[in-house]
């Protein structure tokens, strides 16, 4: 009798079993013209999967309040899947794509930019266009944010909603450095003098890829057009002084650029460790929020460059074959929501600057914004990062330029 | 009597298919892949464009390289000083010691391992810190540990695993061999203890012990974990180069992929063939050794100089591991404070909501593989007992994962259960548990269960009980102890399996090894210090439940017994 019991349990776990997303197989999506009310009523009891980076403590614990949030408010379980690298939701889906699974699949809700969206987008992969459908986006100001509405300059076409903005930041210790090394060239002779005090985090992790961006930005000529596909002759002259400027930092870098950190948050450590003297990040408020959780002494300060710096937004997204797309859309308006912005924008929780236009807020709302330790909108961001002085912001280049920077770092740098 | 012995043929066809099968669907997955046939992103094959993308990835050579010499050299340095620590200390109080802290570090996940090693090696770490005020550092000094580009750090991490292993499977051996007889011989003849143990024991131990090796050597060469940790990053070795292409958005990445896990499997065939000359050669020195009879030679010195330092390296990683743990309760360690100044529980309270969702997906799994594995084990062990030919298929088909793979296997099952929509799914993720947890259950199991007096069973059958009714009557209750320990260590091994549970789960059900690894990328060392504290306290605690419950059980089945006799 047992032997009958296992041999059917062998069976059981042999067998393929049905999946328990494909209760969604029948149902018909609530499309992204429909009444709001009737996407919050049937995401009532959703699962949402929201696949989001997970390299940061602090973010994790903003996301985990925000699934108790949702919870409460519209009764929708949400589940952070931890992503090392956002990448791997990418690949995911597209594997569910080419598999057939065109709807129950794995991923709802997605934390995402750049040469991600522009992936999924190009394979048609995301849902909606949604953004209008939320009531958050009178919020936001599209028409006077340009960087709302393009992602690494691919139309954004509704696809993605901004989530928070960004611009790239060295971080230093002032009481190792008294005056931080503000252009490229400054950069080279200052690890020229202090060897094994500089490094950045191996590409393809974006904290590495960006500061490879902007270098290239800041050093390329500048008749280069970075907002569409280089040939071969293009990416060549625009990247040029960009390795020979590498060539000429490297044998001065942490263990002579033998090995890179492998994350931002990581080369955050080395810093507090004292094995660097300078960091990279692309929050402006990673090292308050650092301080303010002991993660770094308090004589840590960020700033911009003088040759400019790299700007961003990161966005949200849904996956076309989520298994709880109005979920998911219920969450990114939460997300999107004054009180949630005012608390993401919070030092204290996260210090991520918000998308919102403060004028288009009721006065009680803005008092939110007011009352954080940094009032998050970027405009003071800005300003807090660059000493007072205006700092020019690079806008992202195309995917494509990313793509092959890699590949040449690796070639050049990785053998 | 006729279904009875059906249904245990049954049995026996479930075992091959969950192992075996597995196996060999995971193979078939990764071979079609890596001969240019990927239905899902439109190529179909056959064609070598899979590996012809493979071998034009940059430094790819360098990856094959550093996987062959990781495995073969980590392998090596712990087969030496674990037979150097036996040779010397074999029968001391101190051999004792010895393996009470292999078994400790048996127990340890290899993550855990990996970070306590950076705790005490890396240029900010411990170990500097103590030498700072007499060196006067004041900025850590700038060498390349861990993540050193021929992967130094990563064979010394690795020695930390495989050394305990190999004691303990020594420990075993050598007590089933019996050597006092044999040293006893050899003393007669002038030999000393330590030139006869290694002359006369360790050939004899080694036939014993020789599958445990080559697991060991096939495991190093192909580990993940604490590549991902202290292995060198450009380039880094082959298995973490399968994954970095696992992640890449763009799916043709998957071709390499799949041609990269079949040379990872070529890596660890070659790597056995290379042990197997060592093996021919050291069997010539050793012959050559003993024929030459010199009776003092610099060999005890060398081997009673190893064993010191091993046993000093294994104290050495327990103090690490603790001083790890420590780090989970203190708020700012700057460079060069040797103790931290302030403590705190505020990680822990920030972490307890991430545990939660963790501590159920790890332990479910964890339970779940304690009682099926060991179950499995016993069934297919009693139905295959009067079949020799099943015993060795079985025997086979189990130990076929040890052998080859992780990340071969995985790959390509991955590329079934996309197809078949079951990655992301709690039940995936025990189906890939058990795959490493049944070879070690049977193991655990094989031997006691082989070594019931067959009298007892005999007396039982002739009183009139059927096989069966034997088998739960007679055969269980003397097989309790080891059934505990087998379930003890599936817990443990399901604890620790990072690349089944991340790829089977499709990263939707994040356990404490998924979510520790995840962690450690980042920049909270304190949080990856929760993280660890768990992983180690947790197996302990099991080993401890496991050792404790028959000791309960037997109090009442001895007096039973006595009513029997």
């Amino acid at each position: 009798m047992k032997a009958v019991l296992l041999f059917s349990l062998v069976l059981l776990l042999a067998s393929c079993s049905k999946s328990s997303n494909d209760d969604g197989k029948e149902r018909t999506v609530v499309s992204h013209t429909a009444p709001w009310q009737e996407v919050v009523d049937t995401a009532r009891g959703q699962s949402v999967y929201w696949n989001a980076w997970a390299g940061d403590e602090k973010i994790n614990a903003y996301i985990q309040w925000v699934a108790e949030q949702v919870n409460q408010q519209y009764g929708i379980t949400l589940k952070h899947v931890k992503l090392q690298d956002t990448a791997e939701a990418v690949s995911r889906i597209l594997a569910e794509k080419s598999a057939g699974r065109i709807q129950g699949g794995s991923v709802d809700l997605m934390w995402i930019n750049g040469e991600n969206f522009a992936s999924l987008k190009e394979n048609n992969m995301l849902f909606g266009p949604f953004v209008e459908q939320l009531p958050s986006s009178k919020f936001i100001d599209f028409a006077n944010n340009p960087s709302l509405t393009t992602d690494f300059t691919i139309p954004v076409e509704g696809l993605e909603a901004p989530w928070g903005r960004s611009l790239f930041v060295f971080i230093y210790d002032s009481q190792r450095i008294a005056k931080p090394p503000r252009t490229y060239p400054a950069l080279l002779a200052w690890a020229q003098q202090n060897p094994a005090r500089f490094t950045y985090p191996a590409p393809p992790n974006f904290t590495g890829s960006s500061f490879l961006k902007q270098a290239m930005l800041s050093l390329a000529p500048k008749d280069i057009q970075f907002s569409e596909t280089p040939d071969d002759a293009t990416f060549q002259r625009a990247t040029a002084p960009l390795f020979s400027y590498l060539d000429k930092l490297h044998p001065h870098l942490w263990r002579k650029g033998k090995t890179f950190p492998r994350t931002g948050p990581a080369q955050r450590q080395l810093l507090a460790d004292g094995e660097l003297d300078i960091t990279l990040s692309f929050n402006p408020s990673d090292a308050l929020s650092a301080i303010a959780s002991g993660l770094l002494p308090d004589t840590v300060k960020s700033y911009g460059l003088d040759s400019g710096s790299l700007g961003n937004t990161h966005f949200l997204a849904i996956a076309a074959n989520a298994s709880a797309s109005e979920g998911a859309r219920v969450v990114i308006n939460f997300l999107l929501s004054p009180a949630a912005q005012a608390r993401k924008a919070d030092i204290h929780v996260w210090g991520d600057a918000a998308v919102l236009s403060l004028e288009r807020l009721a006065p009680a709302e803005q008092k939110l914004f007011r009352d954080k330790a940094v009032a998050g909108t970027l405009a003071t961001v800005e300003l807090k990062i660059s000493d007072g002085s205006d700092s020019y912001v690079y806008q992202e280049p195309h995917p494509s330029w990313l793509r092959q920077l890699e590949n040449q770092w690796a070639k050049r740098y990785a053998q | 009597m006729r279904q009875r012995s059906k249904l245990s043929l049954l049995t026996c066809v479930g075992l091959l298919s969950i192992t075996a099968g597995t196996v060999i669907l995971g193979l078939l997955g990764i071979l079609a892949p890596a001969f240019g046939h990927l239905p899902a992103i439109n190529r179909f094959g056959p064609s070598l464009q899979a590996w012809q993308l493979f071998l034009q990835a940059p430094g790819i050579g360098f990856s094959l390289f550093l996987s062959l010499s990781v495995g073969l050299i980590s392998t090596f340095c712990a087969f030496v000083m674990s037979q150097s620590l036996l040779a010397s200390l074999w029968g001391k109080k101190r051999f004792i010691h010895a393996e009470s802290i292999s078994r400790l570090l048996l127990a340890t996940p290899h993550v855990a391992v990996a970070l306590s090693l950076i705790f005490l090696l890396s240029p900010s770490g411990f170990l500097m810190r103590l030498i700072s005020p007499v060196a006067n550092l004041t900025t850590p000094l700038d060498y390349l540990f861990p993540g050193d580009s021929n992967g130094l750090a990563l064979i010394l991490g690795l020695i930390l695993k495989e050394t305990p292993f190999l004691i303990a499977v020594s420990a075993i051996a050598a007590r089933d061999t019996n050597p006092s007889p044999m040293l006893a011989q050899a003393a007669s003849l002038g030999y000393g203890r330590i030139k006869s143990w290694l002359m006369v024991v360790t050939p004899q131990l080694y036939t014993r012990i020789r599958l445990p090796i080559f697991a060991a050597l096939a495991f190093a060469t192909t580990t993940i974990e604490q590549a991902l940790i202290l292995g060198p990053t450009i380039p880094a070795t082959l298995a973490v180069r399968l994954l970095q292409w696992f992640n890449d958005p763009d799916l043709a990445a998957r071709l390499p992929l799949a041609a990269g896990a079949i040379a990872l499997a070529l890596c660890v065939i070659i790597a056995f063939a290379l042990w197997r000359l060592g093996e021919y050669a050291c069997s010539h020195l050793v012959r050559y050794s003993a024929l030459r009879g010199k009776r003092n030679s610099t060999l005890p010195v060398i081997a009673t100089v190893f064993a010191q330092a091993t046993s000093f390296v294994l104290y050495c990683t327990v103090v690490a591991l603790l001083g790890l743990g420590l780090t989970a309760f203190i708020e700012g360690w700057r460079f060069p404070d040797i103790l931290p100044t302030q403590w705190t529980l505020k990680v822990w309270a920030r972490s307890s909501f991430v545990l939660q969702d963790v501590a159920i997906n790890t332990l479910s799994l964890g339970i779940a593989c304690a009682i099926i594995a060991p179950t499995l084990a016993l069934v297919g062990l009693q139905a295959s007992a009067a079949r020799p030919r099943f015993r060795m298929l079985l025997n086979i088909a189990l130990f076929l994962p040890l052998f080859i793979p992780e990340a071969t296997i995985i790959f390509g099952l991955n590329v079934a259960w996309s197809t078949w929509r079951m990655d992301g799914q709690w039940l995936t993720v025990l189906w890939a548990h058990l795959i490493y947890c049944l070879p070690y259950a049977w193991l655990t199991l094989a031997g006691p269960h082989k070594a019931i007096d067959p009298r007892l069973l005999i007396s039982a059958r002739v009183l009139g009980l059927g096989p069966w009714a034997t088998f739960f009557r007679v055969s269980l209750p003397l097989l309790t102890a080891p059934i505990f320990t087998a379930a003890a260590l599936c817990v443990l091994i399901s604890v620790s399996l990072y690349l089944p549970t991340l790829v089977a789960s499709a990263g939707r059900l994040p356990t404490l090894i998924t979510e520790s690894i995840a962690l450690a990328s980042g920049g909270d060392r304190r949080s990856v210090a929760v993280m660890m504290v768990l992983l180690v306290v947790l197996p302990l605690l099991v080993l401890e439940i496991a050792h404790r419950i028959p000791k309960i059980i037997f109090r009442h089945r001895r007096a039973l017994s006595g009513k029997l006799s």
